[in-house]
């Protein structure tokens, strides 16, 4: 066999392999393109629009090489989504460890200290968020500009930090508002043990037009683990 | 011969060669092929009477000028196409190596032979079902048969999904977005009970509430399952809507007078 005869069949058992990996893997997509085809179907969706796209990469002790989390929120006419991949060397897939949020007309959620509204804000120029918690005596809201991230999306940023530990020596009213959703939101166990409570949260949104005039209200709600999610 | 291999002026005139050959993992490939030619025709030179130190001097200028040799042999083994061989050489080589690593991480392995045994017990729908298409494939519904235990009436509609190419993970979004309407009014699927209760509720097997059952088959293009139907009267029909379309499935039973 003459050495570009051997290179052709190397380069045919490598296509070959390619293939075999990838369905191994479940033939997972690589674009954002390809992961809203992946939702589109996983829903029957006739078509999927993605409006954001954020990703990170985050490190695991344990594992020698970093993940990347591709959050993307996305719209099917007038149904929103929101979903996340997670992409390690052999491993691109859907994280169901996070569901898909499904909101019509608005989606409201919150993950790793941003809150986002997804919508159509035409004629829309400011968007206000008050998130109401509450611990049966006290309440406490907060209140947070919106940013417009992407059309159709605005980000709302409750917390800088890293939500997996909370400080409980720091005052309640120094704390933000993913420290509250886990101060508040935990039954004790034991001497120093807590298990975290799930509870909607009450929101509203108020958006604004370039005068100042209110163009409408809208009563969300969200959910105490999105709000103190890692991930 | 191991002694004649070694032999200074051979040893000579093949690296003189082998120093115009730019591709170094072939040198020795190069040289072995140098030395059966040289070889033979050493064997050639004795055969019509040569002593052997002579037919070795006569075999070697036979084998020409090792400029001009090393010349053209570094024509036939050009470096670029020797490490592209061995470039694709190394890549088929990990290829294979991630492979194994994939199918015995996870237990993949074991999972594509489950989608691949699902797929292939796929169970044609019945003449009497009724079908909708969608953007992505086909989807049948059917009245399974009921059953009574104790108080309570268990009703199945069976369906079937069939996507037009293959699917890489379970169609589970469908639970999320589907609503059933029966003859009692509109019920909710378990799934969607989830959503809206933040949780499991205690029991679910209260009148008026579907369940899905798991997956009886997950193909990679082919897929069926059961909804399960708990209610005190026996149900006379439930229909299936979905966003988007604006098809209706329908499954009826007869009811007994």
């Amino acid at each position: 066999m003459k050495r570009k005869q051997k290179i052709a069949r190397n380069v045919m058992i490598c296509l070959a392999l390619i293939f075999s990996i990838h369905a191994a893997m479940g033939f997972p997509p690589y674009t954002v393109k390809g992961m809203c085809r992946q939702v589109q179907r996983d829903y029957l969706l006739p078509e999927l629009e993605p409006l954001y796209t954020f990703r990170e990469k985050h490190s695991y002790s344990g594992e020698w090489l970093d993940r990347t989390y591709t959050f993307i929120i996305a719209r099917c006419r007038d149904t929103y989504f929101s979903f996340q991949y997670d992409r390690d060397v052999l491993r691109q897939e859907l994280m169901y460890s996070r569901s898909v949020d499904v909101g019509e007309g608005h989606l409201f959620m919150a993950r790793k200290g941003m809150m986002y509204l997804a919508g159509d804000f035409t004629g829309i120029e400011t968007a206000t968020a008050v998130v109401r918690a509450t611990n049966g005596v006290d309440v406490k809201d907060f209140s947070f500009a919106g940013e417009l991230l992407a059309e159709g999306v605005y980000g709302f940023c409750y917390s800088e930090r890293d939500l997996v530990f909370l400080d409980d020596s720091k005052r309640v009213e120094e704390m933000d508002l993913g420290e509250i959703s886990m101060y508040w939101y935990r039954t004790p166990h034991g001497e120093n043990g807590y298990s975290y409570d799930h509870a909607e949260l009450p929101v509203t949104v108020t958006l604004k037009d370039g005068a100042g005039n209110t163009v409408q209200t809208l009563e969300m709600s969200v959910g105490t683990y999105e709000l103190h999610s890692w991930y | 011969m191991q002694k004649d291999y070694y032999h200074k002026e051979w040893y000579a005139w093949r690296d003189a060669v082998l120093r115009y050959v730019r591709f170094r993992p072939d040198h020795e490939a190069i040289a072995k092929e140098l030395y059966h030619h040289y070889e033979d025709s050493v064997l050639d030179f004795e055969r019509i009477g040569y002593e052997e130190k002579l037919a070795r001097e006569r075999a070697l200028q036979a084998m020409g000028d090792p400029g001009e040799v090393g010349k053209g042999l570094d024509k036939a083994h050009k470096p670029w196409l020797g490490w592209l061989q061995k470039a694709t050489e190394w890549t088929a080589f990990a290829l294979t190596l991630m492979l194994a690593v994939t199918l015995m991480k996870d237990w993949w392995l074991v999972e594509i032979y489950w989608h691949m045994e699902d797929q292939l017990k796929w169970q044609e729908p019945p003449a009497y079902a009724t079908k909708a298409e969608t953007e992505h494939g086909t989807i049948y519904m059917a009245p399974g048969e009921p059953w009574a235990d104790g108080d309570q009436t268990y009703q199945r509609v069976n369906l079937w999904l069939e996507f037009d190419t293959p699917q890489a993970t379970r169609p589970d979004g469908l639970w999320q977005l589907a609503t059933f309407t029966t003859d009692r009014g509109e019920i909710r699927a378990r799934s969607r009970l989830h959503d809206e209760l933040g949780d499991w509720p205690e029991s679910w097997y209260y009148d008026h509430v579907a369940s899905t059952d798991f997956y009886a088959l997950d193909g990679y293009t082919r897929y069926q399952w059961s909804v399960r139907f708990v209610t005190e009267e026996p149900l006379e029909w439930v229909e299936m809507r979905y966003p988007y379309y604006d098809w209706v499935l329908r499954a009826e039973w007869e009811v007994a007078e």
